[in-house]
């Protein structure tokens, strides 16, 4: 079974009439364990994907299959519902919560799901540990540094193992040689826990490290590449 | 829960200074409100006191049909059988007996209407009230006949010093008329002004000559025991139903509610002002934590933007708004609780109001000394009303946070 799919996808995005069209009639098909990036220049269409793949997003037409879910008619509270068990995020500025230490804002979608504290320790500081953060799960956000933050960030994403983790140019914000820490780190966790990992990015540095190019252009899928 | 209560403390920590403000905000109303309850006891204390001691006492006595003849002051021809039944009983902590008689004092070629109250020199020296008022002479002792204290406005109006006599011609549609010329040994100054002007005590035994009987008498007055306040109703209510038992159909137990409707009338009329107060109060209270909750929603929207992404449902978003609510209301009500009381048992005490107030106070017929009292239900009302104010307060926030759209909130860059 698939951990993504989409059929015809099509979003258009509608602005005081004006109508623009970001993805036109996409479908891709995401197996479990893959390393996939969403590739193409700003404009292509691949953050709007990957937003409706997460359900962040309402697509025009088409379908999105999250696992054996069809996620288009689903209500909010249900892709909320949907986004807590199946999906982790990884944003491009990291978006950890200021107020909770490093080990806290790992365990906070834990702690949405309900799981008990010390189940939520337990793998909290396990994935942290993977991530090379353990010294550091005490500190709050502000006394971590950018791809310290990054590495939280997917620590959060992946603590509650969810099927799919969606990357929004995670890479972004840090320089190369952090860049290159946290891809080796993700390629870690995607080989040890078979976590599929899904990238929207033009980092070259990605692109160089995953399984699967999509390249995306004016809202269409130009190119699949499979390494 | 334990990370919920983590995030809504930190929070509120995150600006301290609006925390703190709010926080000021919160137990403000409460502390306000406590003291408001203190001032409506002290206040009620003593309108109840004023009527009571000086006038009413908790219950009378007097003659049956009393009430269809109240204007001539029926007399009680033979006091004595009321006497038996109020001395040794158990909830009676004190008791006297009176004689009024309406009169005519004269001096010289001045003359006034006056009420004639022939008192018991003990009991009356009981209630300690007496020497607060003599402004100058004295209070008639126990075997003083034909002596009187007036009100220093009816003593100046009439001419008369201490020292001198005043004719008292009384006339009676029981007992017929009758005349007394007692020296005038005291000037007093009731705290009313009114009773200042009408009132000469003379001793109970000349007042009983007038009307040639010495077992007369228009009540007899009754103290209870542990009786503070108009709240101890159930008390007096419960005594005043034996008495009225055990004295028969001859006489009518009256309690001080019964004999002075206009004092019940005054606390009726309190109790709303003291509302519209606390609900002034607690409306500030309320925009101020609405004001610190929905900046607080502001500056955090795309953090609420992140929650809501990864998978939080919008009830918990508005729980947690709600939870600060309640982390800030919580500890500003008990904290509100702890100076409000602290307060007003202090004030329990006894003080003077500041200033002119206290002139003021004794004008009007009050006594000064203010003695702050509040319950346990009323403290709990004050906590209780801030913290669901502030919990109502948070839900328009709460709301806000909670319809949030997660990609539109983490793009918000507050402009």
């Amino acid at each position: 079974m698939s951990v993504v799919q989409t059929k015809d996808l099509t979003k258009i995005y509608s602005s005081n009439g004006i109508e623009t069209p970001a993805l036109k009639e996409v479908s891709l098909d995401v197996q479990p364990g893959e390393f996939t990036a969403l590739a193409g220049p700003s404009g292509s269409g691949k953050s709007t994907l990957l937003h409706l793949i997460g359900g962040l997003l309402l697509p025009t037409s088409g379908e999105i299959w999250i696992e054996d879910q069809k996620i288009n008619d689903l209500n909010p509270d249900k892709l909320a519902e949907l986004r807590l068990n199946r999906v982790g995020f990884v944003f491009q500025a990291y978006n950890l919560i200021p107020v909770l230490t490093a080990r806290e804002n790992t365990e906070f979608v834990m702690e949405l799901q309900g799981l008990p504290e010390n189940e939520r320790k337990k793998q909290a500081m396990d994935v942290l540990n993977t991530l090379e953060m353990n010294d550091y799960a005490d500190r709050m956000p502000n006394k971590l540094s950018g791809g310290q933050q990054q590495r939280v960030a997917v620590a959060r994403a992946v603590a509650a193992q969810p099927a799919l983790v969606l990357a929004d140019e995670p890479t972004a914000n840090l320089d190369s040689k952090n860049s290159e820490i946290l891809m080796g780190l993700m390629r870690k966790l995607n080989q040890d826990r078979g976590t599929t990992f899904l990238f929207a990015t033009h980092d070259p540095q990605i692109l160089e490290r995953v399984d699967r190019v999509v390249e995306l252009h004016d809202g269409e899928i130009s190119s699949d590449i499979k390494k | 829960m334990r990370l919920t209560l983590t995030l809504a403390w930190r929070n509120l920590m995150r600006n301290r200074r609006r925390s703190i403000l709010t926080l000021v905000a919160v137990l403000f109303p409460v502390m306000l409100l406590d003291i408001m309850w203190g001032m409506s006891g002290a206040v009620q204390r003593n309108l109840f006191d004023n009527t009571t001691l000086l006038q009413t006492g908790h219950l009378q006595v007097h003659v049956a049909g009393y009430q269809e003849l109240k204007s001539t002051l029926p007399i009680i021809q033979d006091v004595r059988p009321v006497l038996d039944a109020v001395e040794n009983h158990p909830d009676i902590e004190w008791f006297t007996v009176r004689l009024e008689l309406p009169a005519l004092a004269a001096h010289e070629n001045r003359s006034r209407g006056v009420l004639v109250q022939g008192v018991e020199a003990n009991k009356a020296q009981d209630l300690n009230l007496i020497d607060e008022w003599i402004d100058e002479g004295r209070m008639f002792a126990v075997g003083d006949t034909k002596t009187a204290v007036a009100g220093t406005a009816l003593l100046d109006h009439l001419g008369v010093s201490t020292g001198e006599s005043l004719i008292l011609l009384t006339s009676h549609p029981q007992t017929g008329t009758g005349v007394l010329v007692p020296e005038v040994i005291g000037k007093i100054s009731p705290p009313s002004r009114e009773l200042s002007r009408f009132i000469v005590q003379v001793p109970l035994a000349d007042a009983q000559a007038l009307v040639k009987n010495k077992n007369a008498a228009t009540n007899v007055v009754i103290l209870l025991k542990g009786v503070t306040g108009p709240w101890d109703k159930a008390i007096i209510d419960g005594v005043a139903t034996r008495l009225q038992n055990l004295l028969g159909d001859e006489y009518i137990v009256e309690t001080w509610e019964d004999i002075s409707p206009e004092t019940v009338g005054l606390f009726d009329l309190l109790t709303p002002l003291y509302m519209i107060f606390a609900l002034i109060f607690f409306f500030l209270g309320g925009l101020v934590v609405l004001n610190t909750l929905y900046l607080s929603v502001l500056e955090r929207t795309r953090e609420l933007g992140v929650v809501l992404a990864l998978g939080s449902s919008r009830n918990r978003v508005l729980g947690w708004i709600e939870v600060e609510s309640v982390v800030l209301a919580g500890v500003g009500a008990l904290v509100g609780s702890a100076l409000g009381i602290g307060l007003v048992w202090w004030g329990s005490f006894g003080f003077n109001l500041p200033g002119n107030f206290e002139e003021i106070t004794k004008a009007i017929g009050f006594n000064p000394t203010l003695h702050l009292r509040m319950t346990g239900v009323e403290a709990f009302t004050s906590a209780a009303m801030m913290f669901v104010i502030a919990l109502l307060a948070a839900a328009y926030p709460g709301w806000k946070a909670s319809r949030l759209e997660p990609i539109e909130a983490m793009r918000f860059t507050g402009n």
